[in-house]
């Protein structure tokens, strides 16, 4: 039944399918457990342009997730992005760690014709009270690295902010740009809000114009 | 005189219960490693709870975690074994490491 409820919230994120920031882990820290699945939406604004992800991910087991993120803009759907990350977690006595590599697929379902695939290696770690995440990706023509690093709270009866710095490097062929923020992430039990503003540090990129805002909701089943 | 014989009567009565049947007898804590966030954490709760011979009056719904010190605690339902084998492979599948678990008497003691 799950599974089935799984499949069901990709397959409405199939229906909604812009270019935009293409990588960025669907709730990275969750559903980790045999047969989880989850869901989220963010708003960004970037370029002068919203645009509405609806995000899916389903757990196979701890090591093997399989992720989708369709981006929505402007009244029209854009390409959407399937991705499979495959993880090892590394469980200490008060910490826990993984390594990714997280092969990608961007299809044309925003009316272009052009596959793209991607490869994305990742290592997150997460402490009592610290939390850290390093991805390095290439995707189509662009090659990012996207950095998390900060502090959380928990507060013992269900819930914990994260209060995180983000900094965001691209290189693509219409250039460079560093933006860098402020990341704030609640939980409480299975359900996750995220806010996230980027300023630019640096723009050599004649694509992209200004400042990032991101705001999301999550939960995981 | 006969109340104050009934009342030492009913506490020695009390004390001699809680000796028979200690109150953590049935709850268990398991060192979890790893289990340090809440969110991640959720898994670990909600395959616990699936297992039958968990009390879910005790607790939360029959388990708490506590990512402070990176303990669960559970509580086992007084007329069912317990499948200390079945509470691990529950932990392993929420993503998590168990490395002991031990009954709250003996760590409270």
């Amino acid at each position: 039944m799950k599974q089935l409820t799984a499949l069901l919230l990709l397959t409405i994120s199939c229906t909604l399918t812009s270019h935009a920031i293409a990588h960025q882990p669907v709730m990275d820290m969750a559903p980790r457990w045999n047969g989880g699945y989850g869901a989220q939406t963010r708003i960004t604004h970037a370029n002068n342009t919203t645009t509405t992800w609806i995000e899916g991910v389903y757990t196979f087991k701890p090591a093997l997730r399989m992720t989708l993120k369709v981006p929505y803009s402007g009244g029209e759907s854009g390409d959407a992005i399937v991705a499979m990350p495959i993880k090892r977690y590394i469980n200490s006595a008060a910490s826990t760690s993984n390594w990714g590599i997280t092969p990608s697929v961007r299809m044309p379902t925003g009316g272009g014709s052009d596959w793209d695939a991607g490869l994305s290696l990742s290592y997150s770690a997460e402490s009592k009270g610290y939390y850290q995440l390093y991805d390095i990706y290439r995707l189509g023509d662009t090659t990012g690295i996207d950095i998390n690093a900060g502090m959380s709270h928990a507060d013992g009866n269900g819930s914990s902010w994260f209060t995180l710095w983000d900094i965001t490097a691209r290189d693509s062929d219409s250039g460079q740009h560093l933006l860098t923020g402020p990341v704030l992430v609640y939980f409480k039990r299975n359900v996750i809000l995220r806010g996230e503003y980027k300023f630019v540090a640096l723009d050599n990129d004649t694509q992209w114009d200004g400042d990032y805002l991101s705001i999301g909701i999550g939960m995981v089943f | 005189m006969r109340l104050k014989t009934l009342v030492i009567s009913l506490f020695l009565a009390q004390i001699s219960a809680l000796i028979a049947s200690p109150v953590w007898a049935k709850n268990y804590q398991i060192h979890v490693n790893g289990i340090v966030c809440e969110f991640c954490a959720f898994g670990v709760a909600k395959k616990l709870r699936k297992l039958d011979f968990i009390d879910p009056s005790q607790f939360e719904d029959g388990v708490k975690v506590d990512i402070e010190n990176q303990r669960v605690y559970i509580s086992i339902q007084d007329d069912l074994p317990l499948d200390r084998e079945a509470i691990f492979v529950a932990i392993k599948s929420g993503g998590y490491d168990p490395i002991k678990m031990l009954p709250m008497d003996e760590v409270a003691q």
